[in-house]
């Protein structure tokens, strides 16, 4: 177990290294620059900008400063927000995009887990039908469709919650928490149904009904833990789709979260804030897997690393 | 037999329903089991024996539905509630199953899946009740039950398991004991490991079993009773003795014939019964049997009537009337 997990922290060291490197240069390739505006600075000026931020040195010396300084854990000044670094404002945005993204989490296992087995045992009647239903257009609807109705309903025409904006308060975090939470309840709640039929129909639920055991019983006590693998496995990439969904839900709800930060950066060509967030995101995903694949193994005895 | 029946099935029906419209599994079936008797029931796959067992316990799946009487102590099983039926379960019959593998919670262990059956029917404290399992356990020669308790079932070789599940059917000492087709998953070395088993555990209780199997090799060694089943109706129903030495329906006789036999020697060669079963959705009229019985006459195209022919010795086939 402890050589297994070593094992797969060493392999995040190679993924990372990839991640950052395509990264690097991709946003070096698109067009424009930190620093162009509309009217042209003095070529003096523009120098010496570029000489404080090093963009003046060939390209391949300029990645391997930057290696350099993530070995460090300093992911640099922002060429945008001037006073701040990099580390400040990831720092600044986590904790919100955090707090959205590990509600939106929890209320998506519950409910998703919930509708799921109650549409199982429902199986091929009215009430099955609705919900999955209702989940297929969860999952095909696009969260930047669903946060301008959500807002317009909500927010303008009952006024019952903000339209936006952030402070440290619930009213501000129900829209944003269930747009995001609304495609990864569809997909849990799908993928819930189908394992926990295919369970039900197993042979050992069979002989757990043999035995006397009453249907709530063999449910909980028998069917629960195996219908639930195939929703914990996809939980890694689940919290890497809230992740990146945050992306745009920070924005639509004008969220100052990491998000925010990522998107702005993406247009204002600040490469290190961008470099920084891929960066973040990626050890976040990287780790989600890493925690997933345990829990997974500990629940399945036949797991054995 | 003047022995106390402890099971008696009446115009037992199982039916389904399917896509392809409604399919008749069995088909007024009658039989018994008396107390400490063992009854067989053979027959090709899909002659409707396990779906007998399964309508017994009320474990069909949910497109079937069972009609007819099966009294067990006063009551109709089959019109028993849930909570009703829960009580029987486990406590009062018991049941094996083919494929012990998938028959045990991957996920459980073994006391864990053990216990659960004394928890559910027995008021006993933990330990008396981790005690009753490991003897148990050690009656069906697991050895060193105390380690082998907090172990997975994946981490048991299939007569093991299957040996786990015999010990576990058995630990509330049941009335009945149904065992569907016990050996039918395990390699032959290990099947005989089972059919040892099985006939010990009957001379040492007083456990009925209903024997669901197409291997008359166990029939031989363990029933006192065979039921021949095909496409869901009773064909011959008689002692153990005459189904072997006094077989009167072509169809037996067919089945003891397909019988590989290393005792004769200079004859080798398989005599499988030519054909296949016929489609249960949509039976032919007649003797089911008769588009591959060797002896079939212009009078197979009426069903036959259920005829004694002997000492408890019923036969569906209109050979015996003609006799008579």
């Amino acid at each position: 177990m402890l050589k297994y997990a070593l094992n797969r922290l060493a392999w995040a060291i190679p993924t990372l290294l990839l991640l950052i490197t395509v990264a690097f240069f991709m946003i070096r390739v698109a067009p424009g620059g930190p620093f162009d505006s509309e009217k042209s600075l003095p070529p003096e000026i523009e120098q010496n900008i570029k000489a404080k931020y090093h963009l003046d040195e060939p390209v391949i010396q300029q990645y391997f400063r930057y290696l350099g300084q993530v070995l460090r854990f300093d992911f640099g000044p922002s060429f945008q927000y001037r006073d701040w670094t990099v580390n400040q404002l990831i720092a600044d945005g986590f904790p919100v995009s955090l707090s959205i993204g590990a509600l939106a989490m929890l209320l998506s296992f519950v409910l998703g887990i919930g509708i799921g087995t109650m549409a199982a045992l429902r199986q091929n009647t009215g009430l099955d039908h609705g919900l999955m239903g209702v989940a297929m257009l969860g999952i095909s609807i696009p969260n930047f469709v669903i946060a301008p109705l959500l807002i317009l309903a909500v927010a303008i025409n009952l006024g019952w919650l903000p339209s936006g904006g952030w402070e440290w308060n619930w009213r501000n975090m129900v829209l944003p928490v269930i747009t995001l939470a609304l495609p990864v309840t569809a997909y849990i709640a799908r993928l819930m149904r189908g394992s926990m039929i295919d369970v039900l129909n197993s042979d050992f639920i069979r002989t757990a009904r043999a035995k006397g055991l009453s249907e709530i019983t063999v449910i909980r006590r028998h069917a629960m833990k195996p219908a639930l693998l195939p929703v914990i496995s996809y939980m890694g990439p689940a919290a890497a789709g809230l992740i990146t969904g945050s992306v745009v839900i920070e924005r639509i709800f004008a969220i100052p979260g990491i998000g925010s930060y990522f998107v702005q950066g993406a247009m204002n060509r600040d490469y290190t804030l961008v470099m920084g967030v891929v960066i973040f995101y990626g050890v976040l995903i990287i780790a989600f897997n890493f925690i997933v694949d345990l829990i997974y193994a500990w629940l399945n005895p036949r797991i054995q690393y | 037999m003047s022995k106390q029946n402890i099971l008696e099935v009446e115009q037992l029906e199982v039916i389904f329903k399917t896509r392809d419209g409604i399919v008749q599994a069995v088909n007024s079936l009658d039989f018994s089991i008396a107390a400490g008797e063992t009854l067989a029931i053979v027959g090709e796959s899909g002659s409707g024996k396990s779906q007998t067992a399964l309508a017994i316990m009320q474990l069909l799946a949910k497109n079937g539905e069972a009609k007819g009487m099966v009294r067990f102590g006063s009551k109709n099983l089959l019109e028993m509630t849930a909570t009703e039926i829960n009580e029987i379960r486990g406590e009062h019959i018991a049941m094996i199953f083919q494929d012990p593998t998938s028959s045990l919670n991957p996920y459980m262990t073994i006391e864990k899946q053990m216990l659960e059956v004394l928890e559910r029917h027995r008021k006993m404290s933990r330990k008396e009740a981790k005690e009753r399992v490991l003897e148990m356990l050690s009656l069906v020669d697991i050895p060193d039950p105390e380690r082998r308790l907090r172990q997975y079932p994946h981490e048991y070789s299939g007569g093991m398991q299957q040996r786990v599940l015999i010990a576990m059917g058995l630990l509330c000492q049941p009335d009945l004991l149904i065992a569907d087709e016990p050996t039918t998953a395990l390699d032959v070395t290990v099947q005989d490991q089972i059919k040892r088993l099985m006939r010990e555990l009957k001379e040492k209780s007083n456990t009925s079993i209903l024997l669901i199997t197409h291997d008359l090799g166990v029939v031989a060694g363990l029933a006192d009773k065979v039921m021949v089943m095909y496409a869901g109706r009773m064909m011959e129903y008689a002692p153990v003795d005459e189904i072997f030495y006094r077989p009167r329906h072509p169809y037996t006789q067919a089945l003891l014939k397909a019988v590989p036999r290393l005792d004769q020697p200079g004859d080798y060669d398989l005599h499988p019964i030519p054909g296949n079963p016929p489609n249960l959705s949509n039976l032919p009229a007649g003797c089911p049997f008769r588009g591959r019985c060797s002896q079939a006459y212009d009078a197979c195209i009426q069903m036959p009537e259920v005829t004694e022919v002997g000492e408890g010795h019923q036969l569906r086939c209109h050979l015996g009337e003609s006799v008579e």
